[in-house]
């Protein structure tokens, strides 16, 4: 599996320094930031060097695209149609078929290529989710209501009718709102969870819901507008990232040990509840 | 040292080291505590107005008209200030903010050549270094102005940025402690949009209601900067959004009134990006008033 992997990069290495056709446009969906477009653009630049240099292209093949709201992300991509984004696993999903999106690898975060949502509340208030009906939602997932539906409560709740839906582009502000009761519920993610202990009042909180593991989406390719050498190329330019110098920083800062070839049996769970859990 | 450039070689004029090993390796570290040494200045700096041009003056005149110098003050010469400094021996002004200040005024008008922005700006770091191995430590406008620095150096330098990120905290807390008011409440100002746009918890220090509480600060110590009211406007659009639209306008509106007076006018052009930028993100119309493109 390893020697499979590793052998496409010798050859990628030799056909190194050799720019596409045209450039190349990677769009990076970053919801719930709150960075402007015209600041992104250098730290966007900074990792599209990155990927030049580990991938072999030439220096300025890559433009970048930044979003920082959903519906900007899903209209740049039917729109403008980037070659590669980097985004989150609802948008691919909602987009996946209509633009032919392939994943092409995972981030490994803790060891692991997965996520888990949990709903927490404040202790004493509510014991499970069935007692949130009608009560406030916050987080900055709850701007995806439809994979929440379908993926993350696998079709048995529809959070648009069940709850009162609160968005918040910050996370840490809706625990700080459950705490004061000023939120009922917030929804997080595995690695938002795992640092709650580090918040002078994660004594108060307390998890009510617990997601299946779900898998992590890195980058995906636009199927129509990329050939399969190109895929290859980006995967294995990613995968060298986070041992960048300078990548290496950008990885630390989103917690990414390494991006990981995608594992296409993890996302079949998903198809399908995308598909069917309605 | 945290921003990249190398020192060149002081000339040191010191004798009286007899020791050999000590002439050696300690010669930067004398050089550097010594004050009849000249300054090593950082390699790549940025050319100044010949010093010929400029008007004759001493280290007196100098620090007389230091703390006036602000955003209106011209050029030429803070040029001419900055060109002196360069020259001088260390003298106790090399241990003041002076250094630093005029290279943050001189960086920060500087928006057309970005390579001048940030050469400017890490002379500004050495400045504010040297002041700091004097008696500027109890000087917090000496830490503002190196965090300030600092920021411009490495802005656009994602992998510095994310090095420097403590330090530069750091330094404005210092700053916080001792000068909260130096540059109309920059400490607050500059830590609170640090905190409001550094990634989020719990991956970065970002943390909305720590910006707001800090933001809310340098609206309400010094409501003349027009820049406090815009980026109080930001962090309550952006941390708690439609509900505050209309106090979100009266700091819009009060930050515009303030940047049309004759003191701010020479920065109105550098900051109205900030202001367009809330107004069309909160979607506010200001009266009277149509967006600079």
């Amino acid at each position: 599996m390893f020697l499979a992997w590793l052998l496409p990069a010798v050859s990628l290495a030799q056909q190194s320094q050799t720019a596409p056709s045209s450039a190349m446009n990677v769009l990076v969906c970053y919801p719930g930031g709150s960075l402007r477009t015209q600041d992104a653009q250098s730290a966007m630049g900074s990792m599209l060097r990155v990927l030049e240099e580990t991938g072999g292209w030439t220096a300025g093949t890559m433009k970048g695209l930044f979003a920082t709201e959903i519906s900007d992300c899903t209209k740049i991509l039917s729109e403008q149609k980037p070659q590669f984004a980097i985004t989150t696993l609802g948008i691919f999903l909602e987009s996946r078929e209509k633009l032919n999106l392939i994943p092409l690898v995972q981030p490994r975060i803790k060891g692991s290529s997965s996520d888990i949502y949990r709903i927490v509340v404040r202790q004493g208030t509510f014991k499970s989710i069935e007692e949130l009906k009608g009560k406030t939602l916050g987080g900055p997932l709850v701007a995806e209501p439809t994979f929440l539906k379908r993926v993350i409560f696998q079709g048995k709740v529809d959070p648009l009718s069940f709850f009162e839906l609160k968005r918040s582009r910050r996370v840490l502000r809706s625990l700080r709102d459950v705490t004061k009761g000023r939120l009922d519920a917030v929804i997080i993610n595995a690695q938002q969870h795992s640092a709650l202990s580090s918040l002078p009042f994660a004594d108060e909180l307390q998890v009510v819901f617990t997601s299946e593991e779900i898998p992590l989406v890195g980058a995906v390719a636009n199927g129509q507008r990329t050939t399969a050498g190109e895929r290859n190329r980006f995967s294995q330019a990613l995968s060298k990232m986070c041992t960048h110098q300078d990548g290496k920083l950008l990885c630390e800062l989103f917690g990414v040990e390494t991006f990981v070839p995608v594992d296409m049996t993890d996302f079949g769970t998903v198809f399908h509840l995308w598909d069917f859990a309605r | 040292m945290v921003v990249r450039y190398i020192n060149r070689r002081g000339t040191c004029r010191n004798t009286s080291m007899k020791n050999l090993f000590l002439q050696i390796t300690g010669f930067f570290l004398l050089c550097f505590l010594h004050s009849s040494c000249t300054v090593s200045l950082p390699k790549e700096v940025v050319p100044l107005e010949p010093m010929y041009k400029c008007p004759e003056r001493t280290l007196e005149q100098l620090e007389k008209n230091a703390p006036l110098f602000n955003l209106n003050t011209d050029t030429f010469t803070l040029q001419c200030a900055l060109s002196f400094l360069r020259n001088s021996k260390r003298v106790p002004i090399h241990h003041t903010s002076l250094g630093s200040h005029i290279c943050f005024l001189l960086a920060d008008r500087t928006n057309t050549d970005q390579i001048r922005r940030e050469r400017f700006a890490s002379e500004g770091v050495y400045w504010a270094e040297i002041a700091l191995t004097g008696d500027g430590k109890e000087d917090g406008d000496i830490y503002y102005y190196l965090a300030v620095n600092l920021g411009i150096s490495v802005k656009e330098h994602m992998a510095l940025a994310l090095k420097n990120l403590d330090r530069l905290v750091s330094s404005l807390e210092i700053a916080i402690e001792l000068s909260p008011d130096v540059n109309y409440g920059g400490p607050f100002r500059v830590l609170g949009m640090l905190y409001l746009k550094a990634p989020p918890w719990p991956r970065g220090i970002g943390d909305g209601d720590r910006a707001l509480e800090l933001l809310h600060k340098a609206v309400q110590r010094h409501p003349e900067h027009p820049k406090n009211q815009i980026f109080h406007a930001q962090a309550l659009w952006e941390v708690e959004g439609e509900e505050k639209k209309k106090e979100i306008r009266n700091y819009l509106e009060e930050g515009l009134k303030l940047m049309n007076q004759e003191h701010w006018k020479s920065a109105k052009e550098r900051w109205i990006d900030d202001l367009n930028y809330v107004a069309k993100e909160a979607d506010i119309k200001l009266p009277g008033y149509t967006e600079i493109e």
